[in-house]
């Protein structure tokens, strides 16, 4: 016998089923999204021959999979299980992302660096052939830095400390990475650039300094890049470096009051596991920096090749009153120019890379350690080709 | 199409159930006769059209062997009836495995293999054949009248719950209902809840634990760049890690299996079908031969009525009986895929049963339900191990670790999720050992319910359902770490 609650529960049952439909299709609901970035699955080709060749199915599956009704409540709403439940972590499994039992995250990356000083992003063992390739670029780093010298460019390295350096009493102990630590890359390098003579300046030994004098964390326990401080720190150090370098007189940088608050990219890793509550974690503080207005300073043009570790620079210190220009060339891949949001991007093959080098009064390469693999990603050796080249012309002319 | 995929949960199952509510009542099997070859077709398109011609061929068969007296003619139309769907099975299914082992003959000899175009497996072709087959046995003995209607017959075939992966509804089962069915509201919502629970058995237990077992065994379709690691990583499996991953594959099996099954039921059931159940409790089982009434028991049914009693089943001798016995468990396991594995599996479970019919039965009996459902359990277990890795060299080594007694290194790669899945999946799969579990059973399974508690497990059904849904995409979204934050 039908009764009014079962005919009113089947109606439910309708609207549940259809709910996700029709919110994909009307977007009746706004939510928050997810954080992170994924392969987007293109709307799919309603063709006869993609759904003959199956095409069509496997596109419209991945299609809904990204845009289906409730999709970043329900994904939040499932992480926030599996991690209350079990502190279970898909996404954290999945980019083998390390969380520690008193919630420190770490890259693997820079898990691995530290125990093993594997070459990560190379796939390889820090072999050998990996110390010749650090050699040869600290070679050809020393050749351009004594070309440029005639222009009035100065190159140099800034060695930026990872996470695992200056935190590595947080490191997990207990990981399949747990090895005996070896040489790493960073400190093969920067013996190398010292002992040839190369500019540089290796950040992760202030940063030791500074650890323990300062009452604020300078890597964040959720994030993988260092803090805003950090950062203010680091480019007020940065600036000595290069008056230095110079013999000049630079506008010197100060900092605000500090003061809690958690940024979003102090929570870089957590925020990829799309969680309803956040992690438990140490405070984070924030300060605003300033910079002395003095017209008698010099403003110099700074080119720097890096990689994301220099956006907190960028965001968060007054560079472009620091400097007269700060165009930035993301792994030597994309280049950013000095509009207000860094919205102007160039490919880097598009650039004449010799003259904005000569441009140029500083041109830094600021790698992390984790990044450290790639080294100047293809610069040094594109820059030194055409300097030959250049040297070349005007010896034949 | 899968039921366990967003296509089908978000946008095919609501649209269809809502025409197919909307439209009267004798157009309905039109609908669903639509809907289904939509759903074939979204899965197999290549395939389609032989599977319409070959059932359009198969009903006018079965219709005029009806039709006609002469007893010769109607067994020859009753073979070539059974050839179409049987022949359509041997070509699909085991045309590759043949050419295979065909040219591996060959080889011996020092010929040049034959050259062949390796042939794609339609989905769901082993079900709807045996059903092909139920249709054409059962008409030809008398037991249902042919269907009037080609639509109806075709309805029988295709009809989307059960196409896929069962269960094998006989003709005999469904007869009636495809010409006249009633589904009350509250069929409608116990079919929905039903549904909720196959779909919650599989995303929620089978693929937690399935994701498990493939990260130890690799894939069930192995790529052969990937034999030669994971065959050094089985050969030095310790022996608490094998047990565990074959512990694990046991149930992810199950639980996949039996969720499929409860998923069509409850679909057939919110239209008024009542589909035959498919598991009951099958690692409660207290001998293989318990196990195989309790496992897959529509197959199991479709092979004691269509090979077992028709090869002579037990009426021909003690002998003959075994090898009868063994013979359909061999092709059982050949129906289950087109690979030697396969053959194993299935002649290892009649090589139990046939003990089991010598004297292992009465042993079991002897020794009481404990000891006996753990020696089953333990020896499906084992069994299990042919059916989930194809490579026969690599199952082996995966036994031998098994009993090498060896517990020198643990790298089983679970984690506090697939652990507790596990506890729970034991305890689902053993819980009708005991009297509250049985009575818990029935109760949620089989009994009509109040209002009151219609309330109550709705809204569960529908968090469970909302959760399987969260859970199908979340574990597949993985984004990367954006730099520019």
């Amino acid at each position: 016998m039908n009764s009014r609650t079962q005919a009113i529960l089947f109606a439910l049952t309708a609207l549940l089923l259809f709910a996700f439909a029709i919110q994909q299709q009307t977007g009746l609901f706004k939510f928050k999204e997810l954080n992170g970035v994924v392969d987007s699955s293109p709307r799919p080709e309603w063709t006869w021959h993609n759904f003959i060749d199956g095409g069509l199915q496997d596109s419209t599956e991945a299609y809904l999979q990204q845009n289906f009704g409730f999709r970043e409540p329900l994904t939040r709403f499932y992480n926030q299980t599996e991690w209350t439940l079990f502190r279970y972590s898909q996404v954290a499994e999945d980019q083998r992302i390390v969380i520690t039992d008193d919630n420190w995250i770490f890259e693997p990356a820079t898990v691995e660096e530290y125990y093993q000083g594997r070459a990560y992003y190379n796939g390889e063992d820090f072999t050998d052939n990996l110390l010749k390739q650090f050699e040869a670029e600290a070679q050809r780093l020393l050749q351009i830095q004594k070309m440029l010298e005639p222009y009035g460019t100065h190159l140099f390295v800034a060695l930026l400390p990872g996470k695992e350096q200056i935190c590595p009493e947080h490191m997990p102990k207990n990981t399949q990475y747990f090895k005996e630590k070896k040489i790493t890359a960073f400190d093969f390098y920067s013996k190398r650039l010292k002992e040839l003579g190369v500019n540089h300046i290796n950040l992760a030994e202030c940063f030791m300094e500074m650890k323990g004098k300062v009452s604020y964390p300078l890597f964040p326990q959720t994030g993988t890049h260092w803090s805003n401080l950090a950062a203010i720190h680091s480019a007020d150090t940065l600036i000595r470096y290069m008056e230095h370098l110079s013999d000049s007189n630079m506008v010197n940088l100060t900092t605000g009051s500090i003061f809690q608050r958690t940024l979003k990219p102090d929570a870089d890793l957590e925020s990829l596991m799309n969680l309803i509550w956040p992690l438990q974690k140490a405070p984070n503080f924030l300060a605003e920096a300033y910079y002395d207005y003095d017209t008698t300073a010099w403003r110099p043009r700074l080119l720097t090749i890096g990689d994301s570790f220099y956006w907190n620079i960028l965001n968060f210190t007054p560079v472009w009153d620091v400097f007269e220009s700060v165009p930035y060339w993301y792994y030597f891949s994309t280049a950013y120019f000095d509009d207000d949001d860094l919205k102007v991007t160039h490919k880097i093959s598009d650039l004449d890379v010799l003259q904005e080098v000569i441009d140029a009064d500083f041109v830094m390469l600021s790698y992390s350690t984790v990044a450290l693999y790639k080294m100047s990603n293809g610069f040094s050796e594109a820059l030194l080709a055409k300097l030959e080249q250049k040297q070349k012309l005007s010896t034949v002319n | 199409m899968v039921f366990s995929s967003n296509v089908f949960l978000l946008y095919f199952m609501p649209a269809f159930f809502l025409v197919y509510f909307l439209m009267p009542k004798k157009t309905r099997n039109y609908v669903l006769l639509m809907a289904s070859l939509i759903f074939y077709a979204w899965g197999a398109p290549e395939f389609i059209i032989q599977l319409v011609v070959s059932l359009i061929a198969n009903f006018f068969l079965v219709k005029w062997m009806c039709a006609t007296q002469n007893t010769r003619k109607r067994k020859w139309l009753c073979g070539i009836s059974i050839a179409i769907p049987l022949g359509l099975l041997f070509v699909y299914k085991y045309g590759n495995f043949t050419m295979e082992n065909l040219n591996a003959l060959i080889g011996l000899t020092g010929h040049a293999p034959l050259s062949w175009k390796r042939i794609m497996l339609p989905i769901g072709i082993s079900f709807f054949s045996f059903q092909s087959v139920t249709y054409t046995l059962d008409t030809y003995r008398g037991v249902n009248q042919p269907l009037k209607k080609l639509s109806d017959y075709m309805l029988y075939i295709t009809m989307f719950p059960q196409l896929i992966a069962g269960p094998i509804v006989r003709y005999c089962d469904v007869a009636d209902q495809i010409r006249m069915r009633e589904s009350s509201m509250a069929d409608r919502l116990q079919g929905f809840y039903r549904f909720v629970i196959g779909l919650s058995k599989k995303i929620l237990i089978a693929d937690v634990i399935g994701l498990c077992v493939d990260k130890m065994l690799g894939p069930a379709a192995l790529d052969p760049s990937q034999v030669g690691d994971i065959m050094t990583r089985i050969a030095t499996l310790d022996t608490g890690t094998a047990w565990l991953v074959a512990l694990a594959y046991t149930f992810q099996i199950y639980f996949d299996f039996a969720g499929y099954s409860d998923m069509a039921i409850g679909l057939g059931r919110i239209m008024g079908f009542k589909f035959p159940e498919n598991f009951d409790n099958p690692y409660t089982s207290r001998s293989i031969t318990e196990f195989w009434r309790r496992w897959h028991k529509t197959l199991g049914a479709f092979i004691m009525n269509y090979l077992y009693i028709p090869l002579g089943g037990n009426r021909k001798g003690t002998g003959r009986m075994y090898l009868n016995l063994w013979l359909c468990f061999l092709l059982s396991g050949l129906w289950h895929g087109a690979s030697w594995n396969f053959v194993i599996w299935g002649a290892l479970h009649g090589f139990f049963i046939c003990l089991d019919k010598l004297f292992l039965g009465k042993v079991m009996k002897k020794i009481g339900t404990v000891p006996s459902v753990i020696l089953t359990f333990i020896t499906v277990c084992v069994i299990w191990v042919f059916f989930r890795i194809e490579n026969l060299n690599m199952a082996w080594t995966f036994v031998t670790r098994m009993f090498a007694f060896d517990f020198s290194g643990f790298v089983f790669e679970g984690n506090a999720m697939v652990y507790t899945t596990m506890v729970i999946a034991a305890l689902f799969s053993f819980l009708t050992l005991s009297g509250w579990g049985k009575k818990l059973e029935q109760k949620v399974y089989y009994t009509d319910y109040s209002d009151r508690q219609h309330i109550w497990v709705w809204i569960v059904a529908a968090i469970m359902f909302i959760f399987c849904v969260a859970a199908l995409n979340a574990t597949s979204f993985s984004p990367f770490i954006y730099f520019r934050f």
